[in-house]
């Protein structure tokens, strides 16, 4: 049976769609049978970070609406084997994903996959509560700034009321804190908000910080998963990320600001 | 109201609900002319009315209760109480076997009024004047607290409606907790906390970390701008004193 993973944020532009692909990428790097499923009907861009965007022949809501089956629209990765994309509709709305017909094609992929990463739009409409519905483990996306911490915040109490888990009393859906775009540096002169001040706010376990960085955006550019970059900060932060979240333990990276030549030279 | 009493072990479980009750106004005391007009009035839609809960409501000159809950279960209708009644009322009310309940309002104005059992207190329309054993009502008739573990979360809204509310963790900024009596927040309070929510001016809000976006009792508020920066994030109790909301720390 799968592990149904929801990556949420309630804000846009934190990063949700950056980390579903690199998240599901990793998972799929060590083995794991993965799909990642495009939530953002309407507004997909999956497609684009994960560069499959030219061989997208049927979405989601085709097959939701019987139109495709799952095997036409399942795209799979060329680079990572085991890796499988679902991209959205860009030309339906966020009412054409109905619970019951989300829930049916996520049991077929369960029988099949061993991790169904849901890519969540932003927002906390219906989008937002069917990509969270079924979900077991929620990745909370943050910026280090109050309105994302917010907004996470209210999405952490619906993943605790609107979810199945929450509605048929069991156990409740495990919830990570992913925090995005952090700069060490910026946090060290009160420009953003810290690991501990977003913690103290939000108060769910850690699983990854990664760092802001110059790659990210040109690997989105190009259609490719940071997490396949072998030589950038923030691709081997979502590699520890997935180590974590399989159960191993790896320190903490990217939380200290890097110390400048002059720093070590005025032994600062 | 959401609470519930559960006697250990037990196969049964007392449950309050919110539910709309017919009201019969009587305003004769002549039993024949009330059964006729009963009758009549129910011929017209039998199936509407069948076997229907209804509250009598009674004039200041009682007629024989005991045959007016015959007349109406003869037309079809279980009367299961009687709807505000003088003392009298009551009294007559228990002999003929019937529940008393109270409007909230009236409840409120009258809080001792003795409540008898009701055939079917599950049913009852008004939580408030749901019968309550006689003995629980001389311990001090009370909501239990609410208790709540989890983080109330921004946009969340948690009401302990009737009695206090205890929050183990933290209030998050843009979430609400209100409470007819008492508010103790045993982590931060970052959202609004508003205590004595029905104009109870001796509730008080305790909070172990006071960073609120309001905090209010009974009605009299105050913003965070309004607060003194000497309290902030600190532990303090407050209170209403005189129209006043005071903020003490707690040291």
């Amino acid at each position: 049976m799968a592990k149904i993973i929801v990556v949420t944020s309630g804000k846009g532009g934190v990063g949700k769609t950056t980390t579903a692909a690199s998240f599901a990428t990793g998972l799929a790097m060590r083995g794991n049978k993965t799909i990642v499923i495009d939530f953002d009907v309407g507004l997909r861009n999956l497609d684009l970070i994960m560069g499959c965007e030219r061989r997208v022949v049927f979405d989601f809501i085709n097959v939701i609406q019987g139109e495709a089956n799952l095997k036409q629209a399942m795209i799979r990765d060329k680079r990572v084997e085991n890796l499988y994309i679902l991209a959205a509709s860009q030309t339906r709305d966020k009412d054409a994903l109905a619970l019951e017909g989300v829930e049916r094609t996520l049991n077929k992929l369960a029988e099949d996959f061993d991790y169904i990463v849901c890519d969540s739009p932003a927002g906390i409409e219906t989008g937002a509560i069917m990509a969270m519905y079924f979900a077991d483990e929620a990745l909370v996306v943050t910026n280090p700034e109050v309105s994302s911490v917010r907004d996470s915040d209210r999405v952490l109490g619906m993943l605790s009321s609107k979810t199945k888990r929450a509605k048929e009393g069991a156990d409740p859906v495990k919830e990570h804190l992913v925090v995005t775009r952090y700069a060490a540096n910026r946090v060290g002169k009160g420009e953003m908000l810290s690991l501990s001040d977003i913690n103290d706010i939000l108060g769910i376990p850690l699983l990854g910080v990664i760092p802001e960085s110059e790659t990210v955006l040109n690997a989105s550019n190009s259609g490719m998963p940071v997490a396949l970059e072998n030589n950038a900060d923030a691709g081997h932060a979502y590699l520890d990320m997935v180590a974590r979240f399989l159960g191993e333990n790896r320190p903490m990276r990217f939380t200290e600001a890097k110390k400048g030549f002059l720093d070590r030279l005025m032994g600062r | 109201m959401a609470d519930t009493s559960t006697a250990a072990g037990a196969g049964v479980v007392f449950k309050g609900r919110m539910m709309t009750l017919t009201v019969l106004e009587i305003r004769d005391t002549d039993i024949e002319r009330i059964a006729e007009q009963i009758a009549r009035q129910l011929e017209r839609t039998p199936d509407f009315f069948a076997r229907m809960p209804v509250l009598l409501s009674l004039p200041s000159e009682l007629p024989e209760l005991a045959r007016v809950r015959d007349a109406a279960r003869d037309a079809g209708l279980l009367v299961v109480g009687v709807l505000d009644p003088s003392d009298a009322a009551a009294k007559a009310a228990a002999r003929a076997g019937l529940g008393v309940l109270n409007s909230p309002a009236r409840a409120a104005a009258e809080r001792d009024t003795t409540a008898t059992d009701a055939p079917e207190p599950a049913r009852a329309g008004e939580p408030e004047a749901a019968p309550a054993p006689s003995s629980e009502r001389e311990a001090g008739s009370r909501t239990p607290t609410r208790l709540v573990t989890r983080p109330v979360r921004s946009g969340q809204q948690i009401y302990a409606r009737g009695g206090d509310l205890v929050v183990a963790t933290s209030v998050s900024e843009g979430a609400e907790v209100l409470a007819d009596g008492h508010i103790h927040i045993y982590g931060a309070l970052r959202g609004r906390a508003l205590a004595g929510a029905t104009g109870d001016t001796d509730a008080r809000i305790f909070c172990r970390r006071f960073e609120p976006d309001l905090v209010a009792i009974a009605g009299c508020y105050k913003v965070a701008d309004a607060i003194d920066e000497g309290v902030r994030s600190r532990a303090v109790q407050v209170s209403l004193d005189d129209d006043n909301l005071t903020i003490e720390l707690q040291e």
